[in-house]
């Protein structure tokens, strides 16, 4: 009766097809036609703290672009992501480079966040096979616990296991492993934002655990969804302008 | 007594001289190859030392313990600082250079980055003082302290299809793991003549280094060149108690330290060298026992001893080890010499070497008046030592059953 008055009821038919459907949930709020934002990185080493500031623009799932505002010694480094091409511009040498192969491993910025995460852009369902493990508990929030077992060999991490809440379908927390079971990053969504129907999560911190004592927030502000963006954006030519 | 022994070994030594020719130059032939071998050992490891400490690490290479630890992902966070407390305990000692640098990996190429190279920021000034870059340099000019320039190794300037004049274009990473990049003038371009350092290294001055990587007044490695190389271990072992860095001593190299484990095979290999040349000696005196059976059975039943008897044997035999100890001696040391003087050119192995092998590209044997005498007495010894297991039998020999030998 309990669990039938806090919503979670439907996952007691066919495991496997309502996880699916708790994953497709996820998928409707995180993914966007369009989208405009102010993002900051809060990249945390050791003792030290670095803020990035940067504008990012998202047209369906092969177009991005992300300029970098601040610091100054960052101010105007660019990255272009044209379907699975992943192209970065420096002001110093006034020209873009594609980042490819292992380079794609490597932290943006520093951060914790890696130019792998920043390209991926399949849905869940397409790349994971889902397995619902549960009812669990994160961030003191009820949490559907799902395992994501990779099924086609090109994904970044070979397993997730995610906790859904339960009300806000986000995966407030997930976990990456690599194939050996290896823990390589721990993601936590602890805010949000509800535009009508979808809630898009602003606040983001993720832990690379192959790095020592380090984390990275990502705080995303001004956030517009759906809305017109220029093509000239995604665009080389935009990305290498003086 | 002695001087009628010799009278009468130098006499048996002429009777048959084309086989004391034959015994006395495998005897040559040894002293000489071990010779050659010796200079040749202390040549490449003198060459190998020299590259190490001219072109990689100074007599000392101090570097944090993580960077030590990491260091085949070049971890630019874990710097040392050059603060002026860590300038004064290293002046404290007897040091004649301190020359900190910054070594980072990029991805070079002119359309896609996909050619590895190893970038070294440098103070010019002192590092042509240590490695002698500014004489290494084949087309252009050597560096200098503050232009955003590079000098880069001849093949990997090949690679890249560049010349003197022309931007190179680095994209890295910074210290705090940030992408960065710099559009540098080729100035120089060098051949050092060891592959893995013409192929993949090229040197910016270390301000512009510092800038580009975020690592003021840092450096990853500081390489220290001593007034005098045998202080070094002594010298590394005070500063290891006032700086908690890794501090290695060049003799530590891993190439260095597996060369000198090997010493006592090399003398296992000159022992048996000498041995099997020593073989023609024995057959020699075997041959000698084998003639002169009546000889030995008429001068024991004149009252030789069986000590005598021996001794004549084994002078007949020091004769000839003396002879072509000193003649292999003589070949050796000349040889060994011409190649102290001339060197030989291991180019064409050095250029396809990485730089983990920091040999060549000439190495210039190092012969050594210990090693000429040292090796003349074995030469001696050994002679005498195998001469004396072939003819011990004679002491056996009954002076009646001798004589009626045919």
């Amino acid at each position: 009766m309990l669990l039938i008055a806090i919503g979670l009821e439907p996952v007691f038919g066919d495991q496997t097809d309502q996880a699916i459907q708790i994953i497709e949930k996820v998928d409707k709020n995180s993914v966007v036609n369009t989208l405009t934002y102010k993002g900051k990185f809060l990249i945390n080493i050791a003792s030290q703290a670095r803020e990035k500031e940067f504008v990012g623009y998202t047209k369906g799932k092969d177009f991005a672009y992300i300029e970098f505002t601040g610091p100054a010694m960052d101010k105007g480094k660019r990255f272009l992501r044209l379907g699975q091409e992943l192209w970065m511009f420096l002001p110093e040498v006034e020209k873009s480079v594609k980042i490819a192969g292992h380079m794609l491993r490597q932290s943006i910025m520093g951060s914790d966040f890696s130019y792998d995460d920043f390209i991926e852009n399949r849905k869940l369902q397409d790349i994971y096979d889902i397995k619902f493990l549960g009812i669990d508990t994160a961030l003191n929030k009820t949490c559907f616990k799902l395992e994501l077992t990779a099924k086609v060999p090109d994904v970044n991490y070979y397993t997730r296991k995610v906790w859904v809440d339960t009300l806000a379908y986000l995966p407030i927390r997930a976990e990456y492993y690599a194939k050996s079971d290896k823990l390589m990053k721990e993601i936590t969504i602890s805010d949000f934002q509800k535009f009508g129907n979808r809630n898009f999560p602003t606040k983001i911190k993720m832990v690379n655990k192959l790095r020592q004592n380090t984390y990275t927030e990502l705080t995303l502000k001004d956030i517009k969804i759906d809305v017109p963006i220029p093509t000239k954006f995604f665009t080389k030519a935009y990305l290498e302008r003086k | 007594m002695i001087s009628k022994l010799l009278k009468l070994a130098y006499r048996n030594f002429r009777r048959n001289t084309r086989r004391s020719i034959i015994s006395g130059t495998s005897i040559a032939i040894a002293v000489t190859l071990i010779i050659f071998t010796q200079s040749y050992i202390k040549g490449f490891t003198q060459n190998i030392s020299d590259n190490i400490i001219k072109l990689l690490s100074g007599h000392i290479r101090i570097t944090t313990k993580e960077y030590e630890r990491r260091e085949r992902l070049l971890p630019l966070s874990e710097a040392i600082d050059l603060t002026p407390e860590f300038y004064e305990v290293l002046q404290a000692e007897a040091v004649k250079l301190i020359a900190p640098r910054i070594k980072f990996g990029v991805l070079l190429g002119k359309n896609e980055l996909s050619i590895p190279a190893l970038g070294y920021a440098i103070d010019p000034i002192i590092e042509r003082q240590i490695s002698g870059l500014n004489k290494r340099i084949i087309n252009g000019a050597y560096l200098d302290s503050a232009t955003n320039a590079t000098i880069i190794g001849n093949e990997l300037a090949r690679r890249l299809n560049l010349t003197v004049g022309d931007t190179l274009t680095l994209v890295t990473r910074t210290a705090y793991d940030s992408p960065t990049g710099i559009n540098l003038v080729v100035r120089g371009i060098f051949s050092i003549g060891i592959g893995g350092i013409d192929r993949s290294l090229f040197y910016i001055p270390l301000s512009v280094g510092q800038k580009l990587l975020d690592l003021n007044e840092k450096a990853t490695e500081v390489a220290l060149v001593l007034k005098k190389t045998d202080q070094t271990k002594p010298i590394s072992a005070r500063l290891r108690t006032k700086l908690d860095y890794s501090i290695v001593p060049f003799q530590y190299n891993s190439l260095l330290r597996y060369i000198n484990a090997f010493t006592i095979v090399y003398y296992l290999i000159y022992a048996i060298i000498l041995i099997v040349a020593c073989s023609t000696i024995a057959n020699t005196m075997i041959m000698v026992v084998f003639e002169r059976t009546r000889e030995i059975g008429m001068m024991k039943a004149m009252g030789f001893s069986n000590r005598s008897v021996v001794g004549l044997l084994l002078l007949e035999a020091t004769i000839i080890g003396v002879i072509g100890s000193f003649i292999g001696t003589v070949i050796g040391a000349g040889i060994s010499y011409w190649l102290k003087i001339k060197g030989l050119d291991f180019s064409k192995i050095s250029s396809t070497a990485s730089t983990d092998l920091p040999f060549g590209p000439i190495i210039h044997f190092q012969p050594s008046f210990t090693t000429l005498i040292s090796t003349f007495v074995m030469g001696i010894i050994f002679t005498v030592l195998v001469a004396y297991l072939a003819v011990r039998r004679t002491v056996r020999l009954d002076p009646a059953q001798a004589l009626k030998t045919i």
